[in-house]
């Protein structure tokens, strides 16, 4: 079954035989040049409600004779780049694919293809009620309660990303909008021993103001801060309060002293110009996502904080999109109705060129020694609470082939320009204990779950950040009918990534 | 594990949450081995457990009673575990030193404090500053939209109990921006300092020592300490000394931002006072502060305050006079108002997708708007009337609008004739009313009026399936065939037994109001297209509402259309609970502990038995509301279990 003839190497000389970029490895390229002091920095960006798989993988490579003769194998004979179970994937240069990459992933993303990694194949096969679980795409659970805790906040606390106090852990932002789950939170963090919610903020001027606070009023803050401090520890010493209470008021308490630090921001450069807007308008959906860019790039540039949270919409989102022609229905409906890849394409296309505009503004030279950008010295992860699959059948709400899109590489730790396909050929999904399996689905992947172990590590989190109650692995291992997963130590990152 | 298959209605590991199907967990092997065999064979009759059995072998037989057999009662579900967990004694207090006058006992509640809801926070805000206060202070509603909305997991937005860094930064976004304000704005700071008329008052200690013990016991809700007041005055002094013209706008900051002001206390706290008069004032103040937020979702008034300071305050008359004063109280309206909006799921209007063919004639401007407000209107009408009871909500068919739209809708005639009008026969009570039918695209959705009915008429949770164990395509909804009704075609839809297990809890009841379309207009029949696939093809069919509902445990005759399911919804005795303790957990902001359903159960009963009314419901609960912290001894129950 496995191909050892037809190399990774092999293929990539073939395509740049005919005229195709060779892939982007600047672990390789690069690794004299980075600093190991560089910060690194991780942006999660989150859209609702699936992928339709025609809209999101490259389909469209070009006709016979356009394409590479290697770019043609791997189509039409999915084994012969597959190398196994275990270590099994294949791959093509993104700079391989004539035309755009695909419907959602369009044009105006080719001036970024060489620091982009797009991954198929990955299965968050999570025990759940529901699957319409923000919280998923970064804690690898599936279920609403009780809430995991998600990488961007196991990041926020860690040492290694943070050596010193930060003026902010995490920035966690949203889009209102219309959605019957917008209470379901998308991060979800550790806090003496509490799991709660990092609830986002929903308004940029609010961030704005934030960031960059009115200077009157300042020392008036820190003074209440402090006064406010010892009367909240006399309420915590209260002996006839519930352990639950406790633990919210210590929270309560921490939170303050983190406001402290943050009244006086160390650095204020970056002030951006933000569009006036409401985020309560629908209309003004285009100008508030972009505030939230410039505010987050501000942040990086200003190393205010280092890790973000970006949700372009609420988990099941149901924004009806009155300004994207053709679009009939709300976005969740679309997602249950067959025949709707052309609405979902423009709605998510529309999502994509924020995304783009993130990539556009981070796409600065940081360093000069290196020349590396913002968005190289970066992690960008754009993906879902839902799987990528043929929506004319319907959407089940499997979690399996989860959308996973990355930029940068976080300052040289991932090898980027490529699209790698997890799947292994011929070999369905089992989706019941009975053996039943789910035949317009995708095939069989890896766990999703070495992804988010993989982000971690490349962040310089270390296994014990994670691994607090001693447990190895990260996510939710439960679910495997017929062990069709090989989840080996629990520890392993994603293989070549 | 074919066990698996029986978790979706019995509850994980066979420990139920709903009563209509029986735990499994813990039975005997020869019990559960023998009726499986019996719905197997066709020996015992069940439309979903014949089919769930039938797929079994004998040995799944075998496997799956060995299972739950296996099962310990005790391995409690997470949430149960929680209920244990909150049961352990709080603390290290030492009974002996709780107050004790007669009969009373300060009860200890694992809820003792509870952040302020946003939209109490707010009315709060408003009411301890002053309306022209707040109203005059131009950005004060933006920063207060920095808060976090409360998110409504537990049935309302007022049971949030979640804490996060941006509450903490919007309220200090919040006592920021009223500082910097009052600091620029002379005027301002005189309506809010209470012994403005002396001069210089600002930087007169008297003046200020006399605006903590005002301002900060208004905050509070009860009365400072002496430590307390000293506290703030030190903090003003320290201002003061800084920058004298910012001292008084900073003090009202550093009040904004105490945890006193922030959080709520359910009961006494404070079990350090030396005599029981201390003590007892101090519960009176947590009394009319838990009256106070439960009607009007802010602090108390000034005449709750003052009857707080009686000592006997809870077992006067004053107690009564005082619940009827605030019943009567607009504000009580307006916070009741919101429960049902609430709880009736008319709060988020749906989003408006109709297509013009359908909406035909009628006038979409404010549709969704207007019909929520007939349903405000009509609600109103039945509370405060203060006759009538659950029953005359679930079926009344008074009826006040002027709004054209729904005028149409339920086939009134254009200008109202009088302030008696009533629905056409075929309505009656909140079901049928159009916000309620309203579905925001044509097709009527049954299976989501009936799920809501289930959950929030008879609080039935239903939860989630779990989508691995569905056939495929199974959440895909019917798509429209021409030959077959919406009933037939959810019928087909549905059928598998795994389906069953739960739409057969669902279906009926949105069967039943298969009368009204997608936008609540009246019908007896339906036409069903395929326009896209086949513009030809259009078929006229009767609607069938004759279903059963499956709403008690012996069984039912058929209902025949939504009046009549109505008056059997009115008339139950669950609906009737259900409907009493979604108000008694509005009103506590926070779930209901074990006395307190005794209670809904009983005033439930009283309201069916003698014709009581919602009014006097509410007033009866409010008086176990206020008498709350010294009745109940020792309470640590789960109260999410409940």
């Amino acid at each position: 079954m496995s191909s050892p003839d037809f190399s990774k190497r092999r293929f990539l000389k073939g395509a740049a035989g005919a005229s195709l970029a060779l892939p982007f490895f600047p672990s390789l390229s690069l690794a004299s040049d980075l600093s190991e002091d560089k910060p690194k920095r991780f942006i999660s960006i989150f859209s609702a409600n699936g992928q339709h798989d025609s809209n999101w993988y490259p389909t469209t490579l070009g006709t016979f004779d356009q394409m590479a003769v290697d770019v043609k194998r791997w189509l039409d004979d999915p084994l012969s780049w597959f190398y196994g179970n275990d270590r099994g994937y294949r791959e093509m240069a993104l700079t391989s694919i004539p035309g755009p990459i695909s419907k959602v992933i369009g044009p105006e993303f080719d001036p970024y293809r060489e620091k982009m990694l797009l991954i198929r194949g990955l299965d968050a096969a999570v025990l759940n009620e529901n699957t319409h679980i923000a919280t998923k795409m970064l804690s690898g659970f599936g279920e609403g309660s009780p809430l995991r805790v998600t990488i961007d906040q196991v990041m926020a606390r860690s040492k290694n990303v943070y050596k010193t106090e930060p003026w902010m852990r995490s920035l966690n932002v949203v889009m209102n909008g219309q959605s019957e789950m917008k209470y379901l939170p998308m991060s979800v963090a550790r806090r003496n021993e509490i799991i709660s919610p990092v609830v986002p903020y929903t308004d940029p001027n609010v961030v704005f103001q934030k960031m960059f606070p009115t200077p009157i009023g300042q020392d008036a803050k820190k003074s209440i801060i402090d006064s406010v401090d010892e009367e909240l520890n006399q309420l915590i010493s209260n002996q006839r309060l519930s352990y639950d209470d406790r633990q919210k008021l210590n929270n309560h308490l921490e939170f303050m002293r983190e406001l402290e630090l943050q009244v006086a921001p160390k650095n204020t450069c970056g002030r951006p110009e933000l569009m006036s807007i409401n985020s309560e308008n629908e209309e003004d959906a285009d100008d508030i996502l972009k505030n939230y860019v410039r505010l987050i790039v501000a942040a990086i540039k200003c190393d205010l904080c280092r890790v973000f949270n970006l949700q372009l919409a609420h988990t099941q989102d149901q924004r009806s999109f009155s300004w994207l022609t053709g679009v009939r229905s709300n976005h969740h409906n679309l997602t249950h109705s067959a025949d709707a890849a052309e609405p979902l394409a423009k709605i998510n296309r529309w999502y994509s060129l924020l995304v783009v505009e993130l990539l556009k503004q981070l796409d600065e030279i940081e360093d000069p020694v290196s020349g590396n950008t913002y968005l190289d010295n970066s992690l960008v992860f754009w993906g879902n609470e839902s799987g990528v699959r043929n929506l004319n059948f319907g959407n089940p709400h499997y979690s399996n082939d989860m959308q996973v899109l990355l930029f940068g590489n976080g300052n040289g730790s991932l090898k980027t320009n490529r699209f790698i396909d997890y799947q292994k050929p011929e070999t369905k999904i089992i989706m019941r204990p009975d053996g039943g399996v789910d035949e317009n689905g995708p095939n069989l992947g890896r766990p999703y779950n070495e992804l988010l172990i993989s982000l971690m590590m490349k962040m310089g989190v270390s296994h014990d950040e994670w691994e607090l109650n001693g447990e190895p692995g990260f996510g939710d291992y439960r679910v495997n009918y017929k062990n069709q997963y090989d989840f080996g130590s629990r520890r392993a990152p994603l293989p070549s990534i | 594990m074919k066990a698996a298959h029986c978790f979706a209605c019995h509850g994980d590991s066979g420990i139920s949450k709903n009563s209509s199907f029986p735990t499994l967990a813990g039975r005997d092997f020869s019990y559960l081995e023998a009726q499986l065999l019996a719905f197997k064979s066709g020996e015992r009759k069940s439309e979903i457990m014949s089919a769930m059995a039938s797929s079994l072998s004998d040995k799944d037989v075998v496997d799956v009673a060995a299972y739950f057999s296996s099962v310990s009662i005790n391995e409690v579900s997470p949430k149960t575990a929680n209920l244990e967990k909150q049961q352990l004694p709080m603390g290290e207090v030492d009974p002996t030193a709780l107050c004790q006058a007669g009969t009373m006992k300060f009860g200890q509640k694992s809820h003792a404090i509870k952040r302020l809801a946003k939209d109490e926070y707010k009315r709060t805000l408003w009411d301890l500053l002053g309306a022209d206060v707040a109203n005059s202070l131009p950005a004060l509603a933006g920063v207060i939209s920095s808060i976090p909305n409360d998110d409504m997991t537990g049935g309302f937005a007022n049971v949030d109990w979640s804490l996060s860094e941006n509450h903490v930064a919007g309220y200090l976004g919040v006592a920021n921006e009223i500082g910097v304000q009052l600091a620029d704005d002379f005027k301002l700071r005189k309506q809010v300092l209470s012994c403005s008329k002396r001069q210089n008052s600002e930087t007169d200690a008297t003046c200020i020592e006399q605006f903590i013990g005002d301002f900060a016991t208004r905050a509070y809700r009860r009365q400072l300490k002496e430590n307390e007041k000293s506290s703030l005055f030190e903090f003003w002094q320290q201002a003061d000394e800084k920058d004298s013209n910012r001292a008084f706008s900073s003090l009202v900051s550093r009040i904004l931002m105490s945890p006193h002001f922030l959080f709520r206390r359910e009961t006494g706290l404070n079990i350090e006072y030396d005599n029981c008069a201390k003590a007892v004032i101090d519960e009176n103040f947590n009394s009319v502060t838990r009256l106070s937020y439960g009607l009007w979702g802010t602090m108390p008034d000034q005449e709750l305050f003052a009857a707080a300071m009686d000592q006997d305050f809870l077992f006067s008359e004053n107690l009564d006079n005082q619940i009827s004063r605030m019943l009567d109280d607009p504000k009580t309206k307006e916070w009741i108002n919101r429960f049902f909006r609430q709880w009736l799921h008319f709060e988020e209007l749906p989003v408006e997708g109709y297509s013009w063919g359908f909406i035909e004639e009628i006038d979409r401007a404010h549709l969704h708007k207007s019909a929520a407000d007939e349903l405000d209107n009509f609600i109103h009408q039945i509370v405060w009337n203060q006759t009538k009871g659950f029953y005359d909500l679930m079926t009344s068919r008074i009826v006040q609008t002027d709004a054209p739209a729904i005028r149409k809708i339920y086939g009134l005639p254009e200008n109202a004739i009088s302030y008696s009008e009533l629905v056409p026969e075929n309505r009656a009570g909140i079901l049928t009313r159009a916000i309620k039918l309203m579905n925001g695209v044509d097709l009527a959705s049954p299976v989501k009026r009936g799920k809501f009915i289930r959950q929030q008429i008879l609080c039935e949770p239903l939860g989630l399936p779990d989508t691995r164990l569905l056939p495929e395509g199974a959440l895909i909804p019917p798509k429209p065939d021409y030959r077959l009704s919406t009933r037939q075609s959810w019928e087909a839809k549905t059928k598998p037994a795994l389906c069953q297990s739960c739409h057969h809890l669902m279906n009926p009841l949105g069967f039943v109001l298969e009368t009204y379309d997608g936008l609540g207009r009246y019908r007896l029949n339906e036409q069903i297209s395929v326009p896209e696939t086949n513009p030809e093809a259009i078929r006229e069919h009767k609607i069938d509402t004759v279903a059963i509902l499956n709403i008690n445990s012996a069984s039912e005759s058929p209902v025949n259309n939504a009046v009549e399911l109505s008056e059997a919804l009115g008339s139950s005795t669950k609906a009737n609970q259900c409907f009493v303790k979604q108000l008694a957990t509005y009103v506590n902001s926070r779930p209901l502990i074990t006395e307190e359903l005794e209670i809904v159960r009983n005033l439930a009963t009283e309201m069916m038995e003698n014709d009581g009314s919602i009014y006097s419901v509410l007033r009866d609960y409010m008086r176990h509301v206020a008498l709350s912290g010294v009745t109940y001894q020792n309470s640590i129950v789960g109260l999410q279990s409940q």
